[in-house]
């Protein structure tokens, strides 16, 4: 299911080496549905070795600039190899708030942020938030009202940020605050680079609706930040945070292997389930569903496919980002519907009872599925995108 | 996977022809489509770009490049059968049989269609005689473009292996068929005791036939995803131009969603159904077949849904006899229960599911 770029090529050997190296190192721990914090510190050390061991094999950052120990000849397909071969795995994916930040500092940072910045994502020192969100601020980001006022060398920063993945762990930020109230809506935005335990900053974990804590609330109260944080210029932040978003490109092709490995484990439990004194899979409707979603699965696989086939090739097209993470999210979440149902009455069993199926594996996953049509662009905002400037529908 | 420069000219002339030669209002007229809706110089015409050759080995042609004109005959809404003679020439030329039909349906003189029983039904039976004879026994309930063609290359079971024979359509008992399509005709094809002399007929291994299957199944699939694409097209422009309290219906956010979901639908489809046409061009026969059922699962009921969403977005307008909407949706219903249901696609992907 994986994209084939041929066995015994060049690239097939590659993925064989990282599929070895991914055995070798990647953390035990049990995986969960999606994108989700340590639960401890041991848990939070073995993320951040895995994570510097990536880096240190050229498996991370051989995009970047080589002075900062990136690849010369780099070929974008490793990269969806790598993402691809993390997914089949299980293994923990590299860290969205640490590639957001690497992707703006590239792009944007100065030579003293860089210099300083880089070898710490590299190492996974520096585990990096994002503070984006606010909790009048979601989809409509560019309505944002955290502040960070200037005074004198410094900026001082006041407001609320929500949805702050591993920001209870995190030891920078990569801030968005409005510096000019009075320009318009996306231009008076600039984006900084913040130290998490500078004075004023409260963390304050989430616990969502699975019942674990991967989010937080983060509070700035005149937290002073010096000017040097700035990343880009003043009044620039819109234009940083949009092209270090749009740097996203391996998502879809990682997510394919994670639907289609719980595809394959949901066939083969429902080969041991029983309805009506017959396997489950005996069943028309069992089987239709399984047969649907199998080509549906395959279907994600090609948009995301072609969407970085376009996107090499320079024929990009405003749907493909969209389209792929629509079909996603709305795939997974069909999927895991369909696998808590399939479980009848032991359906409702989940982590922490003795009978629950797969530890509640797929009732952990129904809970978070709705978390990908919702984050990173709600399935309603994709859609408007599609229709505005796809379709060229009028705003 | 993105189509060739050389795939996009040919896009571009198979849509600039068909667009000039293909008269929806004929559709429309009572019973038009008992007969064939198009003429001999449309056929003679198609056959000088090309199109009826494209599958040929000796052309090089492939399904990748068929995809891309099948699209265009769908989006058109076009009563050619052009991707199936194209496929009935190339499966002559593979196996030897009825070379002047193949040249024939190159050149544009005769139409030749592939007769197959649909995947629920008997399949089409023949018996060999002593004399090399092969008669037929049997029925292909819906044959797309057979009572146009002169020919049809029937598929037929014969002991445990599969024959292909080459009959003059005219041979056959042919009923047209009233169906949901009115820009095709459609015709159940009876050869019972129909008697196929040596030579017109060859004995192929369960492969060839199992391609012929493939092959009409994903020239269904890319003309329903041609006509979803026209109707999208259509529904854009529509939404765009029509206003309700004082601005374009299109702007409201309902509309837009609707309309977004379409075009997902469409580009999964269209993706799906060249993945489909790569894989049998590939040759491997259980790589086609899954890419062929996946493309039959996501197009067929995506294609559906996006027809039936631009029906609800033209409002009343679109419920009119007058407007072409009706013509797609009806031709994309047809083309989702033909030569294979989603139903039948799906079974196909749990029951080869390793």
């Amino acid at each position: 299911m994986s994209v084939d770029w041929g066995s015994g090529t060049e690239l097939g050997e590659f993925r064989a080496q990282v599929r070895a190296f991914v055995a070798g190192h990647a953390p035990g721990r049990a995986a969960r549905a999606g994108v989700r914090s340590p639960e401890n510190a041991e848990e939070l050390a073995e993320l951040r070795r895995w994570i510097a061991a990536l880096f240190e094999a050229g498996y991370f950052g051989a995009d970047w600039p080589v002075e900062f120990g990136g690849d010369a000849g780099h070929d974008p397909r490793r990269d969806v190899v790598v993402a691809e071969e993390i997914a089949r795995a299980r293994a923990p994916m590299q860290l969205g708030g640490n590639a957001l930040a690497a992707s703006a500092l590239i792009r944007f940072g100065s030579d003293e942020q860089q210099a300083r910045l880089l070898p710490a994502i590299r190492s996974c020192d520096d585990l990096w938030c994002q503070l984006f969100s606010e909790p009048d601020a979601g989809s409509d980001l560019g309505g944002m009202r955290t502040r960070a006022v200037a005074d004198g060398d410094d900026y001082v920063v006041t407001g609320q940020k929500v949805w702050t993945t591993n920001g209870h762990w995190a030891d920078r930020g990569y801030l968005l605050a409005r510096t000019d109230p009075d320009a318009p809506k996306h231009k008076g935005i600039t984006a900084f680079a913040i130290d998490m335990d500078t004075p004023g900053i409260d963390v304050r974990p989430l616990r969502e609706l699975t019942g674990t804590s991967d989010f937080n609330e983060v509070f700035l109260d005149g937290v002073r930040i010096p000017a040097a944080a700035v990343i880009g210029r003043p009044g620039q932040g819109w234009i940083v945070a949009n092209a270090s978003l749009a740097e996203e490109r391996n998502g879809v092709s990682a997510a394919v292997v994670d639907l289609q490995l719980a595809w394959e484990d949901l066939h083969a439990l429902a080969q041991k389930i029983e309805i009506d004194g017959r396997p489950a899979l005996e069943q028309a409707d069992v089987r239709q569903r399984f047969g649907a979603l199998r080509a549906e699965i395959r279907a994600c696989a090609l948009l995301g496919q072609s969407s970085f086939t376009r996107w090499r090739a320079g024929r990009e097209r405003v749907i493909d980002a969209p389209a792929g993470k629509l079909w996603f999210s709305e795939l997974n979440l069909r999927l895991n519907e369909f696998a808590v149902d399939l479980l009848g009455a032991r359906g409702i069993l989940t982590e922490g009872d003795t009978d629950a199926v797969d530890s509640g594996r797929w009732q952990d996953a129904y809970l978070y599925a709705r978390a990908y049509t919702i984050a990173g662009g709600s399935s309603e905002i994709m859609r408007n995108l599609i229709a505005e400037r796809a379709l060229g529908l009028p705003r | 996977m993105l189509l060739s420069d050389e795939q996009i000219s040919l896009a571009d002339a198979a849509r600039d022809w068909l667009a000039k030669r293909t008269d929806l209002a004929a559709a429309r007229a009572d019973g038009a489509a008992l007969a064939a809706l198009y003429s001999a110089d449309d056929v003679r015409a198609a056959a000088e770009l090309g199109l009826t050759s494209l599958l040929r080995p000796a052309e090089g042609g492939t399904f990748a490049d068929l995809a891309v004109v099948v699209e265009e005959l769908g989006r058109a809404g076009s009563p050619l059968p052009l991707g199936q003679a194209a496929l009935v020439a190339r499966l002559l030329d593979q196996i030897g049989i009825g070379a002047a039909v193949s040249d024939a349906v190159a050149d544009g003189a005769a139409l030749a269609v592939p007769a197959a029983a649909e995947p629920d039904d008997a399949a089409i039976s023949g018996g060999p005689g002593a004399d090399g004879t092969l008669t037929l026994a049997g029925r292909a309930a819906a044959v797309v473009g057979g009572l146009g063609a002169a020919w049809l290359l029937v598929s037929a079971a014969l002991d445990d292996d599969r024959a292909l024979a080459l009959v003059p359509a005219a041979s056959a008992t042919r009923t047209a068929r009233t169906t949901l399509d009115l820009s095709r005709d459609i015709a159940a094809v009876d050869l019972h005791g129909v008697a196929v002399p040596a030579g017109d007929w060859a004995r192929v291994g369960a492969g060839l036939a199992e391609t012929l299957d493939q092959a009409l199944a994903l020239i269904h699939i890319l003309d329903a995803v041609g006509a979803a694409g026209r109707l999208l097209d259509m529904t854009v422009g529509y939404v765009k131009e029509r206003e309700q309290f004082g601005r374009p219906v299109g702007s409201f956010q309902a509309v837009k969603h609707h309309a977004a979901t379409m075009a997902v639908d469409i580009e999964a489809a269209r993706l799906c159904g060249h993945d489909a046409a790569r894989a049998l061009d590939s040759g491997d026969l259980v790589v086609a077949g899954t890419a062929v059922a996946v493309a039959g699962s996501v197009a067929g009921e995506g294609t559906s849904r996006a027809a039936s969403t631009a029906l609800q977005l033209h409002g009343g307008m679109g419920f009119t006899w007058e407007h072409d909407l009706h013509l797609f949706l009806r031709r994309i219903k047809v083309d989702e229960l033909v030569r294979g249901t989603p139903r039948q696609h799906r079974e196909h992907l749990i029951a080869t599911a390793g």
